[in-house]
């Protein structure tokens, strides 16, 4: 069965861009929200085993909702992604299995499950 | 007076004196008693005129001249052959000594507090007069004798003569008492004012009432020694009285002690040690009038409230060029020397007028600091939203585009399909060079990182990405206020900027250190040194920006020994974000 993906950007054409180029690769995509409050309805709902989640969302910020989902949804592992390299947010990206970072521009199918493989 | 009525005056008094001395020798007479009589009024007159002079607001000076007058011109008058001038020289005497008891009453105002003082006032001149019958004409067969005299041996004249003795004995002791009750009710700063005239006076009365008491024939102590008492008294009063005045004028002269020491442009606060020192009163207060809020300060900003029915304090409007500047609340007391509270306060105007200016220009200069900070904070600002900006826009698209070519890259499959395969890498690789050009002017505009994850983590991307080894020393725990870290992270980048590229430095050191409420921050390079805060350079950016925070920047670099750059920050006012 293929890993479910749920991606949360609030840039459509990047999420566009991006469902195409995981579904290509073989994740399923499930769903895809624009903020912060979105992406916890979404995660209640679908339940994905993945989350690609950008650091900067319009209501509130990436690590916020991942600390969310790390208390409501441990099973769930989640991907931070931004266009600024991972030295931009220093000691706010902690070196924590179930916390991934991505820079977008980096952004592929093997480099998620990679992640997902690291959290398992 | 005038200078003409003061001249014509003494000339009466010198001519008094001498007509006593030689009336006395031409007729005869025992001249050195009238002789005594006639000099002590001289010297009354001329204390007079010199209180006058100095005083021409109170009726003092006048008094002391006509109680001067009364007596050289009794001793004069006694002398004459006339039997109503004689008569006239002999009633002369008495209405001086009330004149006398006058003066100590409304000393040194000239004027009497109560309806008590001022019928003491009043009634030694009634007594004077009515007692003119039995004046003694003195053992002297050739004066042409009283012209209203009495027998006051037996009989009626008798008893006129002890009643109005016991009268005057009632009137001294009430003198006495006002007196005393006087001065042990005024505050230290009055009793500078009246210290040796009162007491004196109390003392002149007291010598009279025993002198009194030994005419009665009752027990007095000292017999018929009081007389000589009383009499030695009255020569020495008129010294009393011009001591006093000299008193009165040293005060005068702090006045000018007072412009002069005001003009040294003293610091605040001083002011009021100043004015205690010229008006001697060590409680006076300044006020200040704020005119926006309608009422007065103190120097502290304090607000003062104005005595209003305090019979001890006293209130002097301060004013400049018919403005009201302030107020002086002083000792009471001073209300007595109105020329001298007059003259501080035409001083005092100068000054609070000077102390207000100043804190007007303190104010504005506070104003200029506040809004040149603010234009930098706002500066940073913009430059924190162009770089927002550009990270929400441009660089999101090129990220979506990168991505897309390599998918469209990807979908071409393993086959080679020539030229669209080679144009494809060529547009993914163009657009991850336009990506990284984007990130480091997004850099340059504002560093991310130091808003994302502070100063610390700033400075160890600068140490990163710097092409020489940056050592960076000490840690600042913590975020600091935006506009410190912002302005430490620019001494720092620019530093660094110059030191590789200008200095041609091999190596950096950084050092942070926080103390005392100040964030230190220091950058040394090896490099070829001298630098200088030119105009419109980068150092002079960073000296602005750490001078609108109130910083201290320091440049050193000495020609082949390097550049050290220090710049101190004070953490206090500026609100964390």
């Amino acid at each position: 069965m293929a890993v479910t993906v749920l991606i949360v950007d609030d840039h459509e054409g990047f999420r566009a861009v991006a469902r195409r180029l995981l579904e290509d690769q073989g994740l399923e995509v499930v769903g895809e929200a624009a903020d912060g409050a979105g992406a916890l309805l979404q995660v209640a709902a679908l339940r994905p085993r993945l989350v690609l989640l950008d650091v900067q969302l319009p209501d509130t910020d990436g690590f916020a909702v991942a600390d969310r989902l790390a208390v409501t949804h441990p099973e769930t592992v989640v991907v931070l992604t931004s266009v600024r390299p991972a030295s931009d947010y220093g000691a706010r990206l902690p070196a924590d299995s179930a916390r991934a970072f991505l820079p977008k521009a980096e952004l592929s199918g093997p480099a998620l499950l990679g992640a997902l493989g690291a959290a398992r | 007076m005038t200078r003409r009525q003061r001249v014509a005056v003494v000339v009466v008094a010198v001519v008094a004196v001498a007509a006593t001395l030689a009336g006395g020798v031409v007729r005869n007479l025992p001249v050195l008693g009238g002789l005594a009589l006639a000099l002590a009024g001289l010297l009354f007159v001329v204390a007079g005129i010199v209180a006058d002079a100095r005083r021409p607001d109170t009726v003092i000076g006048r008094l002391l001249a006509a109680v001067g007058l009364s007596w050289s011109l009794s001793a004069a008058l006694t002398n004459a052959p006339n039997r109503f001038l004689f008569t006239l020289g002999l009633v002369l005497f008495p209405l001086g000594l009330a004149g006398l008891g006058h003066l100590a009453l409304v000393f040194p105002s000239g004027r009497a507090s109560s309806s008590l003082e001022r019928l003491l006032v009043r009634v030694p001149y009634g007594m004077a007069l009515l007692g003119l019958p039995v004046i003694d004409a003195g053992e002297c067969p050739e004066c042409p004798g009283n012209l209203v005299g009495i027998d006051i041996g037996r009989g009626f004249g008798r008893a006129y003569y002890s009643g109005l003795l016991v009268a005057v004995l009632i009137t001294t002791v009430a003198v006495l008492v006002v007196l005393v009750r006087r001065w042990s009710a005024a505050s230290p700063v009055a009793r500078k004012v009246l210290l040796p005239v009162l007491p004196g006076a109390c003392v002149f009365a007291a010598a009279y009432v025993g002198g009194l008491l030994a005419e009665l024939g009752l027990p007095s102590g000292l017999g018929d020694r009081w007389a000589v008492l009383v009499y030695g008294l009255l020569a020495v009063a008129p010294f009393v009285l011009l001591g006093g005045l000299l008193r009165a004028r040293l005060a005068r002269a702090n006045v000018g002690g007072l412009v002069v020491e005001l003009g040294d442009s003293s610091p605040s606060g001083s002011l009021r040690e100043s004015l205690a020192r010229a008006l001697d009163d060590p409680t006076v207060e300044v006020a200040h009038w704020v005119p926006d809020r309608g009422l007065y300060v103190d120097a502290e900003g304090a607000v003062v409230d104005l005595p209003v029915a305090d019979p001890r304090r006293s209130v002097t409007l301060v004013e400049r060029g018919g403005r009201r500047v302030g107020a002086l609340v002083h000792d009471a007391a001073l209300r007595d020397d109105p020329a001298l509270v007059e003259a501080v306060s035409a001083a005092v105007g100068l000054a609070m007028e000077n102390e207000r200016l100043h804190a007007e220009v303190l104010a504005r200069l506070e104003e200029v600091r506040a809004s040149r900070a603010r234009i930098v904070q706002s500066a940073d600002a913009a430059r924190r939203r162009v770089e927002r900006d550009l990270h929400d826009g441009a660089q999101q698209r090129l990220v979506s585009v990168s991505l897309a070519l390599g998918m469209a890259r990807a979908s071409l499959g393993a086959a080679p399909d020539g030229a669209l395969g080679s144009l494809l890498d060529q547009a993914a690789g163009e657009a991850r060079l336009a990506l990284k050009e984007l990130r480091e002017l997004a850099q340059g505009i504002h560093p991310a990182v130091l808003t994302e994850a502070g100063l610390a983590a700033a400075l160890e991307s600068l140490a990163e990405r710097s092409p020489v080894p940056v050592e960076v020393v000490g840690v600042v725990d913590g975020r600091l206020p935006a506009p410190i870290e912002a302005a430490a992270y620019f001494v720092v980048s620019e530093s660094l900027v110059n030191a590789v590229k200008h200095a041609g430095a091999s190596a950096v050191s950084v050092r942070l250190g926080r103390d005392d409420g100040h964030l230190r921050v220091e950058v040394s390079d090896d490099g070829a040194g001298g630098a200088r805060v030119l105009p419109g350079s980068g150092l002079e950016g960073l000296a602005d920006r750490v001078a609108s925070l109130d910083g201290r920047f320091e440049l050193v670099s000495g020609p082949g020994n390097g550049t050290l750059v220090k710049v101190e920050l004070p953490l206090g006012e500026i609100p964390c974000p």
